[in-house]
């Protein structure tokens, strides 16, 4: 089994896209979106029993989540801690506070919650009154890492620790293969660990329905769940951009690859805005052994198609890009990784 | 205007860095320009500072005295993120996993655990003009983030400085990294108003709902402007904005010239003059929604 991991550095060079065509060129193949912050792939591969295209004419309406309800499982995931705070317990000594490291909590009254996000406007809920004692603390759960060093340190048992649900794992068919991703909630860490999981969801879904590929849209940048998503990957497809921006970014995700001894293989996306920037990113990379798999011109049907919710191939099936998109998959193919 | 501004969006490639660059170029008082994408830190490329000065960032993890160690795993065991493990009696730690919390110390029975200080990258300053740039190059291969953007924003808490002799107002821009998560949070939490960078597709529109749904866990006030609004429909971004009574604070085409000029790594603003308005109007937005 062979897995291909797509990534860029920086954002918005193309891989959701690539990944999509990768994804129907490779025919039967496992995919993953591993992008857990803000997951697009499934946007454009319509799971099975999906709803029309999002952005549509017909449909105005964008789901607060990327999984429509139809033929979608869904799981809630589940990582670290959340602290609970029982006030009647609390002495208000504040040893809590001193020994939290992320600014976590605080020993003054909560101010009144901010009205959530609604899909049509309502009244915003009336605040709750702020609590009389003067000795009770404020957790910032946003900014607690569920460490329980409040939790050691508490006399009075009136911080406790619980298991914390941080996002979800999703699956489909989709046209091109059976699909898994994942969404983080909202301002969570712990993406390596969701990534971790997707992964391994993939591995067995390959040995499963016997696929011998797993094809992975990456997040950008080269933190933790990029790294999350390299380790004992097969090949990392690099999709830069001839920009300066592209070219510092390209180098970076290069280092990562080399330091997690993963094989990276270069795509320039658009490298028609910039031909003399391109042939550096290509001299550059000749001289460190870097095979480049392709150069994509630069076409305004692609952002259209985006713009439609599909992929390129569907929206125009004659789009120049489409035919060095093809060329890059079958040297992607026949490389040796 | 005296205010923290910071910039992100949900999606990767929308126009954060061009929006911040654009609007510290149009300036008309000296301005921090804080660059929090510390994985893949851009800003420097544009701005080329002078004589920047450099602050290596350190995070704690626990060190072990094997002599008193006697392997008991309590520390182990106490560890929220797993990130000790004990072979053979003696514990190692895992640092990608460690997230200097310090939990591990008082339990260790013989005392046997201190904590001393990893770097995980640097803190980076230097001026050009009115900008005065700080920014954070996390080392390849870290896995987080959060520590060396706390130690970029910390830059804030400075005193008033001069910069070329001029008082010192207040104004600052924060480019945040793209997504909703922990980086993100540690970059734009605080701030006195969050601008949304989104584009007119249903990738923008999705991912920028959840920044919208980040901005409002964060209690922070938030606008949304459209780039490169003639590429896709706008329509989608705008009924968005009215139906959640979101600001709608401009609306950008896609100018090929800035797209050059950005690909050559110069501040659109500076290098396509004809655009410079629309940022000072972004600020008279500002201003207007911040009051308001």
């Amino acid at each position: 089994m062979k897995q291909i991991l797509i990534i860029s550095g920086k954002g918005g060079t193309g891989k959701t896209s690539l990944t999509a065509e990768f994804a129907r060129l490779a025919q039967q193949a496992v995919i993953a979106d591993c992008d857990v912050d803000a997951a697009n792939l499934s946007l454009l591969l319509l799971p099975e029993g999906g709803a029309a295209p999002f952005g549509s004419a017909r449909s105005r309406s964008v789901p607060s989540s990327s999984a429509p309800s139809e033929g979608t499982h869904q799981e809630p995931f589940y990582s670290g801690f959340a602290v609970v705070y029982d006030a009647d317990q609390c002495t208000g000594c504040g040893l809590c506070a001193q020994a939290c490291r992320f600014d976590a909590i605080s020993t003054r009254p909560a101010e009144a919650p901010a009205p959530a996000l609604k899909p049509e406007p309502e009244p915003a809920p009336a605040p709750e009154p702020a609590p009389a004692r003067a000795n009770c603390i404020t957790i910032d759960h946003l900014s607690c890492e569920g460490c329980g060093a409040c939790v050691d340190v508490c006399s009075n048992g009136a911080l406790t620790l619980r298991d914390k649900p941080v996002g979800h794992l999703y699956s489909a068919h989709t046209d091109y293969g059976p699909m898994i991703w994942g969404e983080l909630g909202i301002a969570e860490g712990t993406s390596g660990k969701l990534v971790a999981q997707i992964r391994r969801q993939a591995a067995c879904l390959a040995e499963e329905q016997e696929l011998s590929l797993i094809i992975t849209d990456g997040p950008p940048g080269i933190g933790c769940p990029v790294i999350a998503s390299l380790s004992g990957i097969d090949a990392a497809v690099v999709v830069t951009e001839p920009s300066v921006s592209g070219c510092h970014d390209l180098q970076r995700t290069l280092e990562l690859c080399a330091h997690f001894e993963v094989t990276p293989f270069v795509v320039i996306n658009k490298w028609d805005l910039n031909p003399d920037m391109t042939q550096e990113i290509r001299a550059s990379c000749e001289e460190s052994n870097i095979t480049v798999l392709g150069y994509i011109p630069f076409d305004p049907l692609f952002p259209k198609a985006l713009a439609a919710g599909k992929l390129l191939s569907q929206y125009a099936p004659q789009a120049k890009p489409l035919k060095e998109i093809e060329a890059i998959w079958h040297q992607l193919k026949q490389a040796n990784f | 205007m005296n205010a923290t501004i910071a910039i992100a969006s949900g999606k990767g490639g929308t126009g954060k860095t061009t929006v911040a660059l654009n609007l510290a170029a149009v300036a008309d008082q000296p301005v921090k320009l804080l660059d929090c994408d510390v994985e893949a830190p851009n800003d420097h490329l544009f701005i080329k500072p002078g004589r920047v000065e450099e602050r290596v960032s350190m995070v704690m993890i626990p060190e072990f005295d094997q002599e008193r160690c006697d392997g008991c795993g309590r520390c182990k065991q106490h560890c929220r993120f797993n990130a000790i493990a004990v072979l053979g009696g003696k514990p190692m730690l895992f640092p990608e996993l460690c997230h200097s919390c310090g939990a591990c110390v008082p339990v260790c029975p013989r005392g046997a655990i201190s904590e001393a200080q990893r770097s995980i990258g640097v803190a980076r300053r230097g001026t050009k003009d009115h900008i005065s740039l700080i920014y954070g190059v996390l080392d390849v291969g870290e896995a987080k983030s959060p520590p060396l953007i706390g130690d970029v924003k910390s830059a804030l808490k400075d005193g008033a400085e001069g910069i070329d002799g001029q008082e010192w107002t207040g104004l600052t821009i924060i480019d945040a990294p793209p997504g909703t998560s922990c980086p993100v949070v540690a970059a734009v939490k605080h701030s006195d108003y969050l601008l949304l960078v989104t584009e007119p597709t249903p990738f923008g529109l999705h991912d920028l709902r959840l920044a919208v749904g980040m901005a409002q866990a964060l209690g922070l006030k938030h606008g949304v402007i459209i780039n490169r609004c003639d590429l896709g429909d706008g329509a989608l971004v705008r009924d968005f904005c009215v139906a959640n009574r979101i600001p709608l604070l401009a609306e950008l085409p896609f100018d090929r010239r800035v797209a050059e000029a950005y690909a050559a790594g110069q501040i659109p603003a500076v290098a396509v003059p004809d655009i410079a308005s629309a940022y000072r109007r972004l600020y008279q937005r500002i201003d207007e929604v911040m009051a308001s």
